[in-house]
């Protein structure tokens, strides 16, 4: 219970300095939620054909549409990629997993190794 | 007007070119926002050496093995498409080990324990294979992979499917994955050390959820949540606890019970720089897990770029643990000895900072098609310490190490 | 029901016409449509610092060129087949030369100014190796303006027919293509300006599901000391070319039909006129005697 006390204390602190970060970055309230404007929720029986739909409920909002397909080109570069070399980041991902406790997140499985 | 038979075939020659070319254009133009296959062929080679620094001497004892573990590995990847809407890859590790590893701390006179290390090993060799397909569809992707692992005593098997669904046109992405891995190990001369195990298994299940958002042009930011569950024979079979008391001394085999589960909160930050012309990643993971390890990693990566071909990449990454419930350095006979107990550095309260460079260079060659290369050498640096630690720790292990990695890598586009 | 939907797009008046079952429904087709029409306008705009074609300008003289997307592959792919088609003729690379001519100073350049301004244009100096384009020498330009509307004439009709649209017609600033007939069956009829009195059609034509795509010399010209200079420019020579007045085509694509009749223009008067007969696609033409021909000048063939 202490251990669940801890972690959430400790997410909360990480998730409030990403939030600082981000901001001083340059980032302002208004570039996240300037446009915000809560959206109509469409009549419940409109939405219940399929299990993504509500996923799309959940996650579709007009100022969550920030840039258009047409404005992609910075997005596109090789170093926005979130692993631009996968070699070298499945490399270092395992030299780190073999020398250290901790198992990497953002993906599962993984190949295992009998390392010491 | 009369026009000759072959005026008249250029004509119809023409049409047709015009028409044919216009409809490819129509069919590309429909995809221009779908998910697609990747539309080249890619294959990448790297080679890399990895190198422990000697245990200090304050930290063996006198005359004792000091030399650690060096590491060279070769990789190669290939991912092709196959059709529009599915594409293949592949990747082989090979990897040869060699020199000796942390075995038990003792203690030296003043109570301080100190590493024992195994007598240096033959070379070991590690392979690696694993084979990855996607599936692609109007707003997302399905995934399935697999792969297996053998070195001379472990193996491992390891299955996965993987996949994104993308909103709010593609500004939007969830992602999700399960994967399941079966090992087995068969310890080397087991029947030289009484507390080693012949042969054992190991099983782990994990799964992740992730969501991204396109922040603005220039950046973007995703947040995911990990989990794995292992069980089976979790601990290392080359490793032992040291007891001393009075009536002298005894070993006990390391031990870290049967099951592990392990939760990590990863949020990572792209930024693009316009004015530098660089891109910087940011990311910061926490992560906690029932044998009372909890860590932080924090790393950031600088791009910058000198025009289309030239770029130079400085890392720094800081990563502090605490340590594992059942960690001791070494145990006290006069202590009842616990049911879980390790002495293996990686389970005891550190801090690590690693820093590093890689530099790449681009060109291409316009053969029988535009070709992309890429070539790229780095280096990097990684310095572990009780000090390095946020919390302050009273008895670091003596087993941290501090390695160096160099590594030079070729990839080519086509 | 019949929804009207005008808007600019592209420097000219645009409208969508289409038929569907609910005001809501066709809404959201027309919306995304338009949606389309503009995007293409932002990523391949001359004139748009963000624009694809803005950068690939940009890299003028730059030997390591730019890499670009499928569409534009696509685009410039085409561009390339017209080229070869039209014997140099079609070249996308001839925008430069407005800055010799400048139709609004009224000033003819200099033999000398033409020649010069020649060194930069001409797609056979361009390096195409898909996925990179590369312009060798500084100053040459990109231009999809000649082809550009055509293309989002059809991305829209293509759009519409998948979103389930069967009855209507794109018109963008006088590119059209229908998307299918009215729902009783008729035809639209497009009228063709007559060059000299724009009041009066030239030509009516039906269209029951193909593109239609006019060309004119009308659009731009000056003249001076008697002699009519029209924006129409030869790019293998650098200077304008009488031929015919007009030149309008149908063809089940607005581009390739938005292709005939450009390269009919730069052929002259009497190369356009063979090269359009020859090309058995349905056409009207006007020559600089204002004379009507082509088969789909003859007023019978014209209102269904």
């Amino acid at each position: 219970m202490k251990r669940l006390i801890r972690a959430v204390r400790a997410l909360a602190i990480a998730s409030l300095c990403s939030l600082a970060g981000c901001t001083t970055l340059g980032h302002t309230w208004d570039d996240w939620f300037g446009e915000m404007k809560l959206p109509d929720f469409p009549a419940f029986d409109e939405y219940t054909e399929s299990p993504k739909s509500y996923v799309e409920i959940a996650l579709e909002h007009d100022f969550l549409v920030r840039v258009k397909p047409w404005e992609r080109s910075v997005l596109a570069r090789h170093d926005m990629a979130w692993d631009p070399d996968e070699l070298e980041a499945a490399r270092r991902t395992h030299t780190f997993f073999s020398k250290e406790a901790t198992m990497p997140g953002g993906s599962a499985g993984g190949g295992g190794c009998g390392c010491n | 007007m009369r026009r000759s038979r072959r005026e008249r075939r250029r004509e119809r020659a023409t049409l047709r070119a015009l028409t044919s070319s216009a409809l490819a254009l129509l069919g590309a133009a429909g995809k221009a926002s779908a998910d697609t296959a990747i539309d080249h062929v890619e294959t990448s080679y790297s080679f890399s050496t990895y190198s422990e620094d000697k245990l200090e001497s304050s930290k063996a004892i006198p005359g004792g093995e000091r030399n650690r573990y060096s590491v060279s590995t070769q990789q190669l990847s290939l991912a092709a498409p196959i059709t529009d809407w599915f594409d293949m890859s592949m990747q082989l590790t090979h990897e040869t080990m060699s020199g000796a590893s942390p075995w038990y701390n003792s203690a030296d006179a003043a109570g301080t324990p100190i590493q024992i290390m195994s007598g240096a090993t033959i070379k070991d060799t590690r392979n690696d294979l694993g084979v990855h397909a996607n599936y692609y569809t109007d707003n997302g992707r399905l995934g399935f992979g697999g792969g297996y692992s053998a070195e001379n005593d472990y193996s491992a098997m390891n299955v996965g499917t993987d996949g994104e669904l993308h909103f709010n046109e593609k500004n939007t992405t969830l992602s999700g994955g399960l994967g399941l891995s079966f090992d087995e190990l068969t310890p080397t001369d087991s029947d030289l050390y009484k507390l080693r195990p012949t042969q054992e298994s190991k099983q782990s299940y994990s799964g992740f959820v992730g969501l991204g958002q396109v922040i603005n042009r220039r950046s973007l930011i995703q947040g995911s949540f990990t989990y794995n569950w292992n069980k089976g024979f979790l601990s290392d079979p080359y490793k032992e606890v040291f007891g001393i008391g009075g009536s002298g001394q005894r070993f006990f085999a390391d031990d870290r019970g049967g099951a592990r589960h392990q939760f990590a909160f990863l949020v990572r930050y792209n930024r693009h720089v316009e004015e530098t012309e660089s891109t910087f990643h940011l990311s910061y993971q926490y992560y906690i897990d029932t044998w009372g390890v909890r860590s932080h990693t924090a790393e950031l990566d600088w791009y910058q770029n000198f025009g289309d071909a030239i770029q130079i990449a400085p890392h720094v990454r800081y990563y502090s643990q605490t340590a594992a419930d059942f960690y001791l350095p070494y145990l006290r006979l006069n202590q009842q000895p616990q049911h879980e107990m390790t002495s293996d550095y990686r389970l005891s309260a550190y801090g690590a900072l690693s820093f590093g460079v890689k530099g790449e260079y681009a060109f291409h060659t316009p053969w029988f098609r535009d070709i992309e290369w890429r070539a790229n050498l780095s280096v990097e640096r990684y310095l572990s310490s009780g000090d390095l630690s946020l919390k302050s720790v009273s008895v670091p292990a003596p087993g941290l190490v501090n390695f160096t990695v160099l590594s030079a890598g070729l990839s080519v586009v086509f | 029901m019949l929804g009207r939907y005008p808007f600019r797009a592209m420097g000219s008046p645009c409208e969508l016409h289409l038929y569907g079952d609910s005001r809501a429904e066709i809404d959201a087709v027309a919306d995304a449509a338009v949606q389309l029409v503009l995007g293409l306008e932002r990523k391949y705009s001359r004139y748009r610092d963000d624009s694809v074609v803005a950068a690939i300008n940009r890299s003028a003289g730059d030997l390591a060129g730019v890499r670009v997307d499928d569409e534009t592959a696509s685009l410039l792919d085409y561009a390339d087949t017209a080229h070869e088609q039209s014997d140099g003729l079609f070249d996308i690379t001839s925008g430069s030369l407005r800055r010799v001519w400048n139709f609004a100073s009224g000033r003819v350049p200099s033999r000398a100014e033409v020649t010069e301004a020649l060194g930069r244009v001409g797609w056979s100096r361009v390096r195409w190796t898909r996925p990179r384009i590369v312009l060798p020498v500084a100053g040459m330009e990109l231009d999809f303006g000649g082809f550009g509307k055509e293309y989002a004439v059809d991305c829209a009709t293509a759009l519409c027919r998948a979103r389930g649209v069967r009855s209507g017609m794109v018109d963008l600033g006088g590119d059209l293509c229908a998307i299918g007939p009215h729902p009783d069956g008729r035809p639209w009829i497009a009228g063709i300006r007559d060059p000299r009195a724009p009041e009066r059609p030239m030509a009516s034509i039906p269209l029951f599901g193909a593109g239609l795509a006019t060309s004119g010399d009308y659009e731009r010209c000056m003249i001076v000391g008697g002699v009519r200079y029209t924006h129409i420019l030869d790019p293998r020579t650098g200077w304008p070319v009488t031929g015919l007045r007009s030149a309008s085509v149908v063809a089940p694509q607005c581009l390739v039909a938005g292709t005939a009749t450009t390269i009919a223009l730069l052929k002259g008067a009497r190369g356009g006129a063979r090269f359009l007969d020859g090309l058995g696609l349905p056409n009207v033409r006007m020559d600089a005697h204002g004379r009507i021909t082509g088969s789909l000048g003859t007023p019978s063939t014209g209102a269904a």
